[in-house]
């Protein structure tokens, strides 16, 4: 049942806000940061999903992206498809990917199967590194340079999407974990033996999650590809994509809806806004991970949720308007 | 057609392969962990020797005598300041820190070293050996013969040593070596000191036989992960078997359908195993 | 009693979660005895045996041997100070052989120093574990892996050996032969706490006896005064 609260109102605040700034004419870097932001709060919402809600510590999101992202490109470059059927398309093919990977990932457990989802990142950048659609020798397509997307989208509309996309993961993630489907995973995160007796499919919950992860992740990928403008295997496939994921659930705080946000901003902000310093992002974000690993796991909501205002601050939010 | 070469060098590298896997399945063996940033410390010894290289001229095998026993206080202090705490919240945590180690150590080698390929390039890392009317290169065999004093410095500290009884104890019934003075947490930085010390002495050996990038410690991670899942858990033979299966799919993938994709095919080779055997060839399924 | 005791434990209490499973428990062992802390099932004396070793961390109370407080300490410092158990279930490494059982046992720097001597005098007490010491552990039969157990505590050479249940699931002429050499452990000079259901056997070896029950300790003294209480009885089978 949905009840209107003061979260609600203030969600639609801040996207209206975020929804006018390009019209008040906020400058361009600014804007860009944002993009990112909301490409960053998709990915983090869908793998806190994977790795917070459902217990697949899936290393592998960034193969999925890089699936979306040359559907797109392909149907783009050889086809002109338009982009109203290209993006679904793309994020289809990536979650029939997952739907076909999951026969054999689903039988790896624990490790191995973070293993093998990282080993997928691996598998795709090599394919797509040796792969040529069209074999011209000296052609500028496929193989290690990759493809052009062009979209004719203007970057403003692309942050719109980007903003959709971003708040839309947010409400996707509202809407799973008040479902059956989120009932049954949280069943089966704290006693998984327990939810099997009580009839709960763990198999069938597992694997929709994890396709509506895949599904989700792959739009945000299209957004990002959009805005590129470009695809190539080995920045598709990188495991920085990885990275951004994993921080921003574990800084912000993993299991909790609000760490997802939180934590991109981080993310956002240390990779963006401290252009001096870009280089060694990826090394602050590193020790920042490992430190909050070892001395705070619940990350900064875990934190400030066992603080009294901040929770006074959400039981207000979260408070039903009559 | 001319196979010898492919798989005599197929063999020959599947025994540095071994050596990779053997610290990962020591890890794994003794504390239920996937080592993630196992391929970060195997590149680890290659850039060390390459430091070493160009600062002080060192010799890359004779620098093994600094190496190694560096590798091995990283290793001990990592797991004894980070792992270990994370261990307690169970294993994620426990696979995630490592990933965060990995993170760190690869983008520190960035910084230092760039991006670029660098390789340990000394006289006889290019030099020929002929055997019949073929030539190797040396350094592979240099490669396969540390591989047997890896497999047997390894068996020897596990079964001769105190270092190696209180590892054992510990797996069996840790409460059990608790009783007997053991501390846990001493005997799990022991091991992860060990397996580094292991994957920086392959480091050195793969630096000499090929370029290495940061991006090489994820290459290596899978390369280890890949031996010990086709050669089975806590089986030095296994593990060894393991390693010449890779090497081989390998050189002989390189052959058949060109370098592009020989990667490719070990890969292929590892998740396959991955999704049919996890327990590996010679694993006993628990 | 004269002097200071060996260990003290002063109104120790100790909690699984919430539940209390040992109630403000005191006792005190001295050098050269051999007490015996005797309850039924669930009276929560392994519980104290672990609380002695480090292995659980006492709730409230102290844990004192000669004189300094381990009731905080690591299981591997107690074991160094000269503290050993022999567990309940025995525990032996049983894909290790005797020897490297017996040299496991052995793992403290101290015990390190002195192991050949050691394992002379386990070897004297328990014959049958030099002969089969190239043997897995696990193919020894059960009086032999007991003595294997008793033989690994003594190879640190404590100078306070607890022995929780050794007669579990034994037949009595093994029985027998375990408590012989228990006494003459205790007469080289080790002191001695041993955990046991079987109360006859217990009081005939040992000088003085508490009986534990549901945690608490409901009866202490010497146990030749100990032997004909009814009391025993009702705070042993709850009458
Ligand atoms: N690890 C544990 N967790 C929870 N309860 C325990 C644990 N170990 C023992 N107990 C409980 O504590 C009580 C005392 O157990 P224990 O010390 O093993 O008794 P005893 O050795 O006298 O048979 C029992 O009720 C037992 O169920
Ligand atoms: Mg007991």
């Amino acid at each position: 049942m949905f009840r209107l609260n003061a979260e609600y109102i203030l969600l639609v605040i801040l996207t209206l806000i975020m929804a006018l700034l390009p019209v008040v004419g906020i400058g361009w870097y600014t804007l860009h940061v944002l993009f990112l932001f909301f490409v960053y709060l998709a990915l983090a919402n869908m793998w806190n999903l994977l790795a917070g809600y459902s217990g697949l510590v899936s290393l592998g999101q960034p193969a999925f992206m890089g699936i979306a992202g040359y559907t797109l490109a392909m149907l783009l470059w050889f086809f002109d498809t338009p982009l109203y059927i290209a993006i679904p398309a793309a994020c289809a093919a990536a979650t029939a990917f997952a739907a076909v990977l999951s026969i054999p990932l689903f039988r790896m457990r624990g490790f191995y199967f973070s293993i093998g989802t990282l080993l997928l990142n691996e598998i795709c950048r090599v394919w797509f590194n040796w792969w040529r659609p069209i074999p011209v020798p000296g052609a500028p397509v496929g193989g290690g340079a990759g493809f052009g997307i062009r979209s004719g989208l203007s970057p403003i509309s692309i942050y719109y999407l980007a903003l959709a996309v971003g708040i839309a993961s947010i409400i996707l993630m509202r809407f799973i974990l008040g479902s059956k489907l989120g009932a049954g995973l949280m069943a089966i995160r704290d006693n998984e033996r327990a939810a099997a007796t009580c009839g709960i499919d763990i198999f069938r919950c597992k694997l929709y999650s994890f396709l509506i992860a895949t599904f989700f992740t792959g739009l945000a990928a299209c957004v990002f590809y959009l805005f590129q403008g470009h695809i190539e295997p080995t920045g598709a496939f990188s495991i920085s994509w990885l990275n951004v994921m994993l921080m921003a659930v574990i800084i912000g705080g993993i299991s909790t809806e609000e760490g997802p946000i939180v934590g991109s901003a981080i993310v956002v902000l240390l990779s963006q806004l401290l252009p001096r310093y870009a280089e060694y992002s990826p090394l602050i974000l590193g020790v920042l991970l490992t430190l909050i690993i070892t001395f705070t796991p619940p990350g900064i909501i875990g934190m400030m949720r066992k603080t009294r205002l901040y929770n006074a601050m959400l039981k207000y939010l979260s408070k039903p308007i009559t | 057609m001319n196979l010898f070469s492919p798989i005599i060098t197929g063999i020959f590298l599947g025994g540095l392969y071994a050596v990779i896997g053997l610290g990962l399945s020591l890890v794994f063996g003794v504390m239920k962990l996937v080592n993630l940033a196992h391929g970060a410390f195997v590149v680890f010894g290659s850039y060390l020797g390459l430091a070493l290289l160009i600062a002080f001229g060192l010799d890359p095998i004779l620098a093994l005598i600094l190496i190694v026993p560096t590798a091995f206080i990283l290793g001990y202090c990592i797991q004894k300041f980070l792992v270990n705490r994370a261990y307690q919240l169970g294993t994620e945590p426990a696979l995630l820190i490592t990933y965060g180690i990995s993170i760190i150590l690869a983008n520190l080698y960035q910084q230092i070293f760039s991006p670029y390929f660098k390789s340990l390039v000394t006289d006889y890392s290019v030099k020929g050996l002929s055997i019949g009317p073929y030539s190797v290169p040396l350094i592979y065999v240099l490669d396969f013969i540390v591989c047997f004093i890896a497999m047997l410095l390894l068996h020897w500290l596990l079964n001769k040593t105190y270092i190696g009884l209180s590892i054992r104890c510990a797996v069996q019934d840790p409460v059990a070596a608790k009783l007997m003075g053991i501390s846990i947490e001493h005997v799990y930085a022991l091991t992860l000191g060990i397996s580094l010390s292991f994957a920086s002495l392959a480091g050195v050996f793969l630096g000499l036989t090929f370029p290495f990038n940061p991006v090489s410690s994820f290459t290596y991670l899978f390369i280890a992960f890949g031996v010990v899942v086709i050669g089975g858990l806590g089986s030095m033979t296994g593990t060894f078997i393991g390693g010449i299966v890779l090497g081989l799919s390998q050189t002989l993938a390189a052959y058949f359908l060109g370098i592009g994709l020989q990667t490719f095919v070990g890969f292929i080779v590892i998740f396959i195993m991955l999704a049919i055997r996890p327990q590996g060839i010679f694993g006993v399924k628990e | 009693m004269p002097g200071e005791p060996l260990l003290k434990l002063e109104s120790v209490s100790i909690y699984y979660g919430n539940f209390c499973a040992v109630k403000n428990v005191s006792l005190s062992v001295y050098e050269g005895e051999i007490v015996s802390l005797i309850g039924a099932n669930g009276a929560g004396k392994t519980t104290v045996m672990n609380a002695i070793m480090g292995l659980v961390h006492p709730a409230k109370g102290s844990i004192i041997f000669e004189g300094k407080r381990i009731d905080k300490l690591d299981t591997s410092q107690i074991v160094s100070l000269g503290v050993s158990l022999v567990p309940e279930g025995r525990r032996i490494f049983s894909t290790l052989t005797v020897y490297e059982n017996l040299m496991a046992g052995a793992y403290t720097p101290r015990a390190r120093a002195q192991r050949e001597q050691m394992l002379k005098r386990v070897y004297d007490l328990f014959p049958i574990l030099q002969e089969r010491s190239k043997q897995l552990a696990g193919t020894l039969s059960g009086g032999e892996q007991q003595m294997l157990a008793i033989g690994r505590a003594l190879m640190s050479n404590p100078k306070l050996l607890l022995l929780d249940e050794i007669s579990l699931g034994l037949s009595p002429i093994v029985t027998l032969k375990l408590y012989d050499a228990i006494r003459r452990i205790n007469s080289e000079g080790t002191t001695i706490l041993l955990v046991e259901q079987n109360v006859r056997q217990s009081l005939k070896i040992s000088s003085r006896a508490y009986i534990l029950k549901s945690g608490e300790i409901v009866l202490s003294g010497y146990s030749k005064d100990l032997k004909d209480e009814e009391e025993i009885k009702s705070a042993y089978f709850g009458v």
